[in-house]
C-alpha cells in the first residue's frame, strides 16, 4: 500500500485526473481516497486508464448504471465524491464537470466579495487612523496577507474553472461580458458607421434597476427600423444599427447562476446572447429574439411558476441590495454628524455617502415601481 | 417519513410543465429534445420556454429526481432517476385517480 498526499487535488480536478492515470500507468492504482487529499494505492500491473473524480450532492454510494454499463468502474469515495475509471480511453459517456464548475464559480464569487470586503477595511483604516499605531500596522499586514491569500484562490479558480470550461465544446467564449461573435463589426467601422448615422448608440447608467423599461424601449427601436446590436462591456451603452423594422422580444433574465447549461439551452431555443454579468454567480444575462406577425411573443418562461420565479429574482437582487446601501449609508451619515467635530476628511466622507444615498435610493424607487408592474403583467398571463 | 414519502409530499401534485419534463426524461435527451418531445406529445399545446425548462431541470436536480452526465458531443444529457421515476408514478397514479373520479361523475354533470 502507497499513501501519496495531493492536497490541492480539488484546485484543479483535471490535473488531478491526469496525475491519477499517469500513477495507474506506472502499476499505482487508486484503492482509496479522503477530502484531505490523502491519495491511496496499491502496487499492481500497469494500466492505461481514464479517470473521472465526480462531485455529487446526491450520491447514494452507487454509480448510476449508465456508466457502469460503458464500463467505468468505481475505485474511490469520500462522502459526496467517487472516482471511476475506465479502461477505454476513448469512451464518450461520462459524468459531467457540471457541479465543479458551479463549486468553482462559487469560490470564486465568494473570494471576490471577501476581497472587495478586505480592501474597503483596509482603505478605511488607512484613512480614519493616520497615526500609525503599532496595532493598526499589525491589522494592515494581517488583512494584505488575507487579500493575497484570497487573490491566489481567485486565481486558481479562475483557472481550474477556464479548463473545464474549454472541455465543455458548447461554452462562449467571452470578451469580458459580450460574447465574442457579437462584434461583426471593426471598431473602425463601427466608428463610420456612427459618423454616417448606420448606427446610433444610447446611454443608460441606471437602467437596470428597471429592466422592463428598457426592454420596450429596444422592442420599440427594432420595429422603428433599429435593430439592437450589441452592449458595451460595461453594459450601460446600447448600440443600434439601421435595418428593416422587425418584431424583437428582448429580455433580461436573472440567475442564481449563470451556466454553460443554461446559456446552451436557451441558445438552442433559438435565442441570442447578448450580455451575461462578470459575476456569473447572482447574475444576469441578456437575450433577444425575433419573431413574425404569425408567431406568439416569444418568452423565457412558459409557466406561471417558473415566471413568477423570475420576477421573485428580479426584485430580489436588485432592490434588497440597494434599500439596504441607502440604510448603510444613512447609518454612516448619522455616525460622522453626532461623532465630535466635522474635520475635511469626515465633511468629504458625508458628501460621497450624501451623494450615494441619492443614487441608490433612486435605484431602489424605480426597482420597487417596476417590479408592481411586472408583478401585474403576471396576472395578466 | 422516508425520503421518497418526503419528495412525494414536496412535488405532488406536479404543474403541467413539471410533469411532462420529468415524462420526457424518461428517454436520456439534452434540453431542446426536451421542449421537442413535449411539443409533440401535446401537439404543440405546450411550448416550453427555455427558463422553465432549465429552472424546472435544476429544482429536480437537486432533489435527485434527475441525473446528467456528458455524451459523445460533450453535450449535457438529463435523465431520470430511480427516486425521479418513483415520483413520477407516484404522480401517474394521482392523475388516474383524478381522471376515473372525474368519469365517475361526469354523468351528473349533464
Amino acid at each position: 500500500m502507497t499513501v501519496k498526499f495531493i492536497p490541492s487535488w480539488s484546485w484543479d480536478i483535471n490535473k488531478t485526473e491526469d496525475k491519477l492515470a499517469q500513477l495507474a500507468s506506472e502499476g499505482f492504482l487508486l484503492t482509496g481516497f479522503k477530502k484531505s487529499g490523502k491519495f491511496i494505492f496499491e502496487k499492481g500491473k500497469k494500466e492505461d486508464l481514464k479517470f473521472r473524480i465526480v462531485k455529487e450532492k446526491n450520491y447514494n454510494g452507487k454509480v448510476p448504471k449508465r456508466f457502469t454499463e460503458n464500463g467505468w468502474e468505481k475505485c474511490a469515495e469520500c462522502k459526496n465524491h467517487y472516482i471511476i475509471k475506465n479502461p477505454d480511453k476513448k469512451n464518450s459517456v461520462a459524468p459531467s464537470y457540471k457541479q465543479w464548475v458551479s463549486y468553482y464559480r462559487k469560490v470564486q464569487a465568494i473570494s471576490f466579495m471577501i476581497f472587495c470586503m478586505a480592501l474597503g477595511f483596509i482603505l478605511g483604516m488607512i484613512t480614519v487612523f493616520k497615526e500609525n499605531q503599532p496595532s493598526n500596522t499589525v491589522l494592515i499586514i494581517i488583512l494584505s496577507i488575507m487579500i493575497l491569500l484570497i487573490l491566489t484562490t481567485l486565481f486558481i479558480a479562475h483557472n481550474s474553472n477556464k479548463k473545464i470550461l474549454s472541455y465543455n465544446t458548447n461554452s462562449v467564449d467571452f470578451d469580458f461580458t459580450i460574447p465574442k461573435e457579437n462584434f461583426i463589426y471593426s471598431k473602425k467601422d463601427e466608428k463610420i458607421m456612427l459618423k454616417s448615422k448606420q448606427m446610433i448608440k444610447k446611454s443608460s447608467l441606471f437602467w437596470i434597476s428597471a429592466p422592463d423599461k428598457a426592454e420596450k424601449m429596444v422592442e420599440k427601436m427594432a420595429q422603428e427600423g433599429w435593430k439592437f446590436y450589441r452592449f458595451d462591456k460595461l453594459g450601460t451603452e446600447f448600440y443600434f444599427i439601421k435595418s428593416k423594422p422587425c418584431k424583437l422580444r428582448f429580455v433580461v433574465d436573472f440567475q442564481d447562476e449563470i451556466s454553460d447549461e443554461y446559456i446552451s439551452i436557451t441558445k438552442e431555443m433559438g435565442w441570442k446572447l447578448h450580455f451575461a454579468s462578470v459575476t456569473k454567480v447572482e447574475g444576469y444575462c441578456i437575450w433577444s429574439k425575433e419573431y413574425t406577425d404569425n408567431d406568439n411573443v416569444p418568452e423565457l418562461y412558459s409557466d406561471y411558476n417558473t415566471m413568477s420565479d423570475f420576477f421573485k429574482r428580479r426584485f430580489y437582487k436588485m432592490t434588497i441590495p440597494s434599500v439596504l446601501a441607502v440604510i448603510i449609508y444613512i447609518n454612516l451619515i448619522i455616525l460622522l454628524l453626532t461623532d465630535g467635530e466635522m474635520t475635511p476628511p469626515k465633511i468629504t466622507l458625508c458628501i460621497i455617502s450624501f451623494i450615494v444615498i441619492i443614487e441608490y435610493g433612486i435605484f431602489s424607487v424605480k426597482s420597487i415601481i417596476g417590479y408592481l408592474k411586472m408583478k401585474k403583467r403576471t396576472k395578466d398571463l | 417519513m422516508s425520503n421518497i414519502e418526503k419528495l412525494i409530499k414536496k412535488h405532488l401534485p406536479m404543474t403541467e410543465t413539471a410533469f411532462y419534463i420529468l415524462l420526457s426524461l424518461n428517454t436520456p435527451r439534452h434540453g431542446y429534445g426536451i421542449t421537442k418531445f413535449v411539443g409533440e406529445l401535446t401537439e404543440n399545446r405546450i411550448k416550453l420556454g427555455s427558463g422553465t425548462v432549465y429552472g424546472t431541470l435544476t429544482k429536480m436536480q437537486k432533489d435527485g429526481l434527475i441525473d446528467v452526465y456528458d455524451d459523445s458531443d460533450k453535450k449535457i444529457i438529463y435523465e431520470i432517476t430511480d427516486t425521479g421515476r418513483e415520483i413520477l408514478k407516484a404522480e401517474i397514479n394521482r392523475i388516474k385517480l383524478v381522471y376515473s373520479n372525474i368519469i365517475s361523475q361526469e354523468e351528473m354533470l349533464k
